[in-house]
């Protein structure tokens, strides 16, 4: 380990402390291995004096009265992190090593000092390139399920499809910025002081440093650049802005969904998975925001009950299939459809309201002004297609008639496992005069 | 040695080094290291503890070389702790010693 990477280690773990008693800690540090080294001892040597970093902080942490365990959860994020950073700068080390000859022959003395950095960021972008088609394989499940729960219920709330799919796909981008974020976050905010350490890395290494770099390096500012506060605010005012936001709306859509499956328990249906699997969610949304929120406060968020909802979404998931594999779904043949004529004038026809699934037809031989209207629909459903003479109003479908209409048939099928969807068609034959004056 | 007796011996060992003359990091760790060979690591997280308990101070003095040095001045209150561990260390070793005495004697 070289000095300036063990006192940023050092740094890191001790980042709870303020500024300039963390500054204070690491000069003290770093004067000690200079007069070490100064004393004829090597830098790897005089490191390894002060025994494990890890250790050292918690000491360190210890005489403060700090806990030194305060951070032990993200602690293993950072480390995973940490291994993460180092194994793509060894690769991008041996990449850089690999070409450095052909880059030497080329003769651009300045390629070898980012050459490294540049690989470095490659890869990383790789590897990014490839948790967001990882990423995707849940949030599209969650996507279709969602969308497909919504899309069996009737008019209003299948709305809720389009609804959940934005949410979702709201959530997706979410997650890839913030690994974005979280992966670049030290090239952006210590990109000084990586290049700065790749420089004396790539100098060292060398067998032959030129003169050019070894000058370079060696001017290269060795101060850290602290994680500035100002920083850390704008990320929590970004978490908060695209993370707990959609979550709420995500909450909120999910308490809704769930007040539907509880109006169908109330009309006697029991779709136990639905429900569990909703309750989970629902559940898991509220963990996400309560570990997000932890985060703010430096506190360490409680996970237990990620325990039961996943017994909740695993029950669900079973209850689900077990439901859906029962389910059939009853389409109406177009033969067991009733279908009625009625022939009516071209201001009849402006009169009647509520049309909807019916397509125009010319034809020729219907009488000018005239509008025949064949409807086909099933007779049990009578109460769907009202056709009223009276008034000029031909074929009524009120909206709200409709509505109910569609949800105690969808209700009805559900109880018996069906799912019924309630079919009409109306279709219209005018003279093409007739049809332009209607448009 | 025991890594517990070191532990236990480094505060006064430590304070008294520093009841002699005033000294930077490097130079205590160098003076305790005689006769407690102990980890760096375990000698400044205690400085920074003496320091906070009032036991110490620290002030900074431009060197010839490099930069300004941090030294340790020992505070009033650290002379008395020190007096008192090293009254503690004393009867302590002393009850040890008269112990193992015994228990040859016995043996």
């Amino acid at each position: 380990m070289h000095k300036e990477e063990f006192l940023s280690k050092l740094e890191k773990k001790l980042k709870i402390l303020n500024e300039s008693e963390k500054k204070d800690i690491i000069n003290e540090h770093r004067t000690i291995i200079d007069e070490k080294i100064k004393n004829g001892q090597s830098e790897e040597a005089a490191i390894a004096d002060f025994g494990d970093v890890n250790e050292l902080a918690k000491e360190i942490l210890r005489a403060y009265k700090v806990d030194p365990d305060y951070n032990k959860s993200s602690e293993s994020f950072e480390k995973t992190k940490e291994s993460f950073d180092e194994g793509v700068k060894n690769a991008a080390e041996w990449l850089s090593e690999k070409s450095q000859d052909f880059f030497d022959s080329v003769g651009d003395e300045e390629s070898d000092i980012t050459l490294g950095k540049i690989f470095e960021i490659m890869i990383k972008v790789f590897v990014v390139i490839i948790l967001l088609y990882i990423f995707r394989i849940p949030f599209s499940i969650l996507a279709s399920l969602g969308a497909g729960v919504f899309a069996v219920t009737i008019f209003p709330f299948s709305l809720f499809q389009y609804l959940w799919i934005v949410v979702v796909e709201v959530l997706y981008i979410t997650t890839i910025i913030i690994t974005f974020f979280l992966m670049f976050k030290n090239d952006i905010f210590t990109e000084k002081k990586t290049t700065s350490n790749m420089k004396k890395e790539s100098s060292k290494q060398k067998t032959a440093p030129k003169k050019t770099t070894s000058k370079k390096g060696k001017k290269a500012p060795s101060k850290e650049t602290p994680p500035s506060d100002v920083g850390l605010i704008i990320f929590k005012i970004f978490v908060v802005l695209v993370f707990i936001i959609p979550l709420i709306i995500f909450a909120s859509s999910l308490t809704f969904s769930l007040a539907v499956l509880i109006f169908f328990l109330f009309q006697g249906v029991v779709l136990t998975g639905l429900i569990l699997m909703n309750l989970a969610l629902l559940g898991f949304v509220f963990l996400i925001i309560h570990v997000l929120l932890s985060l703010f406060n430096n506190t360490k968020p409680s996970v237990w009950s990620l325990i039961p909802i996943s017994i909740f979404f695993i029950l669900g998931i079973i209850f689900t299939v077990d439901w859906a594999f029962n389910l059939s779904i009853v389409s109406e043949e177009k033969d067991e459809l009733t279908k009625e004529t009625l022939v009516i004038t071209q201001e009849e026809l402006a009169e009647s309201t509520y049309w909807r699934n019916y397509e125009i037809r010319i034809d020729p031989e219907v009488e000018e002004g005239m509008v025949v209207v064949d409807i086909y629909y099933n007779k049990k459903y009578e109460n769907l297609v009202v056709i009223d003479d009276q008034g000029g109003v031909v074929v009524h479908l009120g909206n709200l008639r409709e509505a109910r209409e569609f949800s105690r048939v969808f209700v009805a099928g559900l109880k018996e496992d069906e799912i019924r969807i309630p079919y009409y068609e109306i279709k219209l034959y005018a003279q093409e005069e007739t049809i332009q004056e209607l448009d | 040695m025991n890594v517990q007796f070191k532990k236990g011996a480094l505060e006064m060992v430590v304070l008294l080094a520093l009841i002699k003359r005033d000294m930077y990091g490097y130079e205590l760790v160098n003076d305790v290291a005689k006769i407690i060979a102990i980890k760096e690591g375990t000698i400044y997280p205690l400085l920074k503890r003496l320091t906070n308990e009032n036991y110490l101070e620290s002030y900074l003095m431009e060197s010839n070389e490099g930069p300004p040095r941090k030294y340790y001045k020992i505070t009033v209150l650290g002379r008395e702790r020190a007096a008192e561990l090293k009254k503690e260390w004393q009867k302590f070793t002393k009850a040890i010693k008269a112990f193992i005495k015994e228990c040859e004697k016995n043996a």
